[in-house]
């Protein structure tokens, strides 16, 4: 029995843009144990609901997380308009579900490049942000803001998007596909990307499914489970399968989340043929929410939670989110014991760790 | 758009119980969250199976805020209760990695308890804007 | 000390940024921005820094690693304060895990402002404070002379 080494891993750390702290208990190279901690993003913004009224809330959730950010707000609003008995016309269900789409997309870029950087191949780094930036730059040609849209607002959107605009944005996503799909070929065929990938950090299906796994990690060991099949949106109006890797280690997550930037492209153009016309939102004047609900929805990193109860007064008696970097810390742990050093950021990265939405 | 959601208030002495009855029927926990009322924590769980949740909610006792641990049903379960413990103050008895309180550090002290709420020097100007 | 102008590093650290000036940060660096092109590397040690970006307000936990970073980058350096969190703990403010602004804990010479910033600011900020940079470098070598006599 050899004597083990605890390394510290972060806060501030080359491959993590956020700050996450791991202590790793080390026997030689191989992780023994691995002991996350958190909190230095956390905030207490669930508190934050006492202070402001439930309409400016949406924009409190809305920095919940800047990558996911339009998501955020949307679960945020369709809680409040469960409460409320709102129904969202037609027009801003779709806009939605594009906008929550492309933040999706540009998110699984970002991811991307991130894991690239972490293998040492920058140049699909700067790759996959040159391809981001084109997405962005429809995010901010259709909402206004690059990476906080503030689109959403509690009974619709806030910005309509006209035919011209979005029929261009048609042809720019059409566009970036073909960008894409060439550095998406490089990815899943690369022999750097493989040998740091193919094997590591594998997290079996009945693992996934003890440990509460969520998102492309789930996914990635053989579970079908995405929550956009609750139809929420206009997700049950589209055509669209989840998609599923059955290996479960680090090459079937980015395998799944590749999938997913060309699986919501085509959402994207979906949503752009199909898109209805009418109202934007609905008024609500004077009502105030009352009762309690728990919304579900899919971000890039998985199944997002949003429990909120209120007692018809302006402000929500108790607002709480519980974000998929949460629910998959406990894989992560799993997955990181037994691993060489070297294999850490790998690993970690490929859970897409959003700290901030985690600590909130 | 209905999420189906159901919320049942159970006892705490049936809270392992019944995780393990929704471990065994193939249900994953989805999340553990604790609400301060005037009287009483509330303590919600969430279970869901093929896009079902099923929420419980038990009743805790301000002055005695003790829960039994599911890690050993659920072992996702130490984040939720780590942070239950951080923010709420709880005793979790069975905890299967127990960080004493270190999980999520924060400037005050279990925070959501209910009685700290935000920022004193300021709520007062906020107190007349909300009026 | 002219090469500090040409060729300025930075170091990042988000200390309880939402990820949006985060990622526009990394934008920055990025192709479509690409400040390398001015020489500006992000380097993830803060014994190599020059220019110390934080985005994102401060609380408990990362009080102590600003405090830190900022100790550990040689002299000259310049702190830029990146997005409305840093600049007055922004929609967060009210927070109770939240002290305020990036001034608060380490002295900001450089306050780039929007929600979140934008690339084009980001750069703007941080040529102005290669400026500051300059005189603080040119400073230090006028009080060395003065030592040395």
């Amino acid at each position: 029995m050899s004597k083990t080494t605890i390394v510290p891993f972060g806060p501030q750390h080359p491959v993590l843009p956020e700050p996450i702290h791991l202590d790793l208990e080390l026997d030689d190279e191989r992780v023994v144990q691995a002991l996350p901690s958190i909190g230095y993003v956390h905030r207490g913004l669930e508190l934050l609901a006492e202070r402001h009224n439930f309409i400016e809330m949406a924009q409190v959730a809305e920095r919940i997380c800047g990558i996911c950010s339009f998501i955020h707000s949307q679960g945020y609003c369709q809680g409040i308009e469960q409460l409320l008995g709102l129904k969202v016309p037609p027009r801003a269900a779709y806009l939605r579900t594009m906008w929550a789409e492309m933040s999706r997309i540009q998110s699984h870029l970002l991811w991307l490049g991130l894991s690239a950087d972490a293998f040492g191949f920058e140049s699909l780094f700067q790759h996959s942000w040159r391809i981001r930036e084109m997405l962005v730059d429809m995010i901010e040609e259709t909402t206004g803001g690059r990476v906080i849209f503030g689109t959403c607002k509690v009974g619709g959107i806030r910005k309509d998007v006209d035919a011209e605009t979005l029929q261009r944005i048609g042809g720019k996503i059409r566009e970036m596909e073909s960008a894409f799909n060439e550095i998406s070929h490089i990815f899943s065929i690369d022999r750097t990307v493989k040998q740091r990938t193919v094997g590591i950090g594998v997290l079996t299906a009945e693992d996934a499914h003890a440990l509460g796994a969520v998102g492309p990690v789930l996914r990635a060991s053989g579970h079908a489970r995405d929550l956009r099949q609750l139809g929420y949106a206009a997700y049950g109006e589209l055509d669209w399968e989840p998609i599923v890797e059955t290996a479960g280690d680090c090459y079937a997550r980015c395998i799944v989340r590749l999938r997913e930037i060309s699986q919501s492209i085509d959402l994207i153009k979906q949503c752009i043929d199909r898109m209805p016309s009418g109202e934007i939102e609905v008024t609500f004047k004077g009502k105030r929410p009352q009762g309690e609900t728990m919304i579900r929805l899919e971000q890039p990193r998985g199944e997002v939670c949003y429990y909120m109860c209120a007692n018809g007064g302006k402000n929500l008696e108790r607002f709480r989110v519980r974000t998929p970097t949460f629910a998959n810390i406990a894989p992560l742990v799993h997955m990181l014991k037994g691993c060489e050093l070297a294999d850490v950021p790998v690993i970690l990265l490929t859970i897409d760790p959003c700290v901030s939405c985690n600590e909130r | 758009m209905n999420q189906h959601e159901t919320f049942e208030n159970i006892a705490l002495t049936e809270w392992v119980n019944l995780a393990r009855r929704h471990q065994a029927e193939g249900y994953r926990l989805v999340q553990m969250t604790g609400t301060a009322r005037a009287d009483y924590f509330e303590v919600m769980v969430s279970f869901d199976k093929d896009y079902r949740c099923a929420n419980y909610r038990v009743h805790v006792p301000r002055d005695q805020p003790e829960l039994p641990s599911l890690s050993a049903v659920f072992p996702a379960s130490f984040t939720y209760e780590n942070e239950l413990k951080d923010l709420f103050g709880f005793t979790i008895s069975g905890l299967a990695l127990d960080y004493g309180g270190n999980f999520l550090r924060t400037k005050t002290k279990i925070p959501f308890s209910g009685d700290v709420t935000l920022k004193p020097a300021k709520s007062k100007k906020s107190a007349q804007e909300n009026s | 000390m002219r090469f500090l102008k040409k060729s300025p590093w930075i170091l990042h650290y988000a200390a309880t940024s939402c990820n949006g000036c985060d990622i526009e940060l990394l934008a920055c660096l990025t192709p479509m921005y690409d400040v390398e092109r001015f020489g500006i590397v992000n380097t993830g040690n803060p014994k190599h820094a020059d220019i110390f970006l934080v985005t994102g307000s401060v609380n408990e936990e990362s009080r102590q690693v600003v405090e830190n970073l900022y100790a550990q980058i040689p002299e000259p350096k310049v702190v830029v304060a990146i997005g409305a969190c840093a600049l007055s703990g922004g929609i967060f403010r009210d927070a109770y895990n939240v002290y305020g602004g990036i001034d608060k804990i380490i002295p900001v010479d450089i306050y780039v402002p929007g929600c979140a910033a934008r690339p084009e600011s980001i750069i703007d900020g941080i040529v102005q404070a290669l400026e500051i940079l300059e005189q603080r470098a040119s400073e230090r070598k006028r009080q060395r002379k003065l030592v040395a006599l």
